[in-house]
């Protein structure tokens, strides 16, 4: 006995292929849409590190410098700061701190961007004879992009943005 | 001799089918909206974490501020903090979110005399408990903000003597 199948019910319809396809379709444009979600949420994530994870731990080293030290001057940038020769700025990109030792000595220290204009908020530590070191002694933070410095309101205010638009700016007093 | 397939069982297959379709999609909605959920409540969490980095690094402007104001003019009745139980409320910036968005929030001001201060100075003191004639106050900020809807308050007691 031969069997024959009818030939309609082995194969799918013009109309089921395509409701089957439309379906696929959507369901690939809905999990696109979901991975499009994802990497945005990502990015927007990734753009809080400057204010969730680096804020904080430059708020604290800040505070622990500033209050350390017994005056300060600002200057508008680097070279300026390390010469020291130059009158004081209101606001700059640079600032120079003095720090009075138990035996009566003073050692200085300068708060700035990189020697060359990097990005970042570095630490130069001077020397015991007054000079200061080409490389920063350490760096605070490599994530802001931009420094400021101002004594504007009568207190000493730093403001740090980072390359997507976020800002913070901490104050304090030299003790 | 040929086979036809039963048309009922043709249609069940179909009903079957559209069964499963509906499961997927339904499926997929389900998995949508829990990641958009998941989403939604991570970005919360990035606000709540960068406002607080936000709101102590303002926090400590008005603590430098107090600090450096000078006692004639915080005890005067222009005092940028007046005597509670009078207060000053204001709108601060305190800094910007990602994307340069402006993140403003309520500052409000007072501050308290000590209760050993001269009833000159506000206190309760006499020359026996306060023979230094010392005045002290209390300058306290208050920042109020809003996170996921949900209200917040910080503040800062900053201590001035003389």
């Amino acid at each position: 006995m031969k069997v024959f199948w009818k030939s309609r019910s082995a194969a799918f319809s013009l109309l089921e292929l395509s409701m089957a396809i439309s379906i696929s379709l959507g369901i690939a444009v809905g999990l696109l849409a979901l991975i499009g979600q994802q990497i945005e949420f990502s990015r927007r994530i990734a753009d809080f590190h400057f204010l969730r994870d680096e804020a904080p731990h430059i708020n604290t080293l800040f505070a622990a410098i500033v209050s350390r030290a017994d005056s300060y001057r600002i200057h508008a940038d680097l070279p300026a700061a390390i010469t020291g020769e130059s009158t004081p700025d209101i606001s700059g990109s640079a600032l120079r701190l003095r720090f009075l030792q138990p035996d009566g000595s003073i050692r200085e220290a300068i708060l700035s961007s990189g020697p060359n204009g990097e990005r970042g908020i570095h630490y130069y530590l001077g020397s015991l004879e007054g000079g200061f070191p080409a490389q920063p002694s350490w760096t605070v933070s490599r994530v802001p992009s931009s420094v400021s410095f101002s004594n504007v309101n009568g207190f000493l205010e730093i403001t740090l943005q980072d390359d997507v638009g976020s800002e913070i700016t901490y104050s304090g007093n030299p003790d | 001799m040929t086979l036809h397939a039963h048309p009922r069982l043709r249609a069940g297959q179909r009903a079957f089918s559209l069964v499963e379709i509906t499961l997927a999609v339904a499926l997929l909605t389900a998995v949508s909206v829990m990641l958009l959920k998941a989403s939604i409540q991570i970005s919360a969490m990035q606000s709540s974490a960068a406002m607080q980095s936000l709101t102590d690094a303002y926090l400590s402007r008005e603590t430098a501020l107090a600090s450096r104001l000078p006692f004639e003019d915080l005890v005067s009745a222009e005092s940028p903090w007046p005597l509670y139980p009078e207060s000053s409320v204001t709108e601060v910036m305190i800094g910007r979110y990602p994307g340069g968005r402006e993140i403003r929030v309520s500052l409000i001001r007072s501050r308290d005399p000590d209760l050993n201060n001269l009833d000159t100075s506000g206190g309760a003191g006499t020359l026996l408990t306060n023979p230094a004639r010392s005045e002290a106050w209390k300058a306290r900020s208050i920042i109020s903000y809003q996170v996921a809807g949900r209200d917040y308050h910080k503040a800062r007691t900053i201590l001035r003597i003389r």
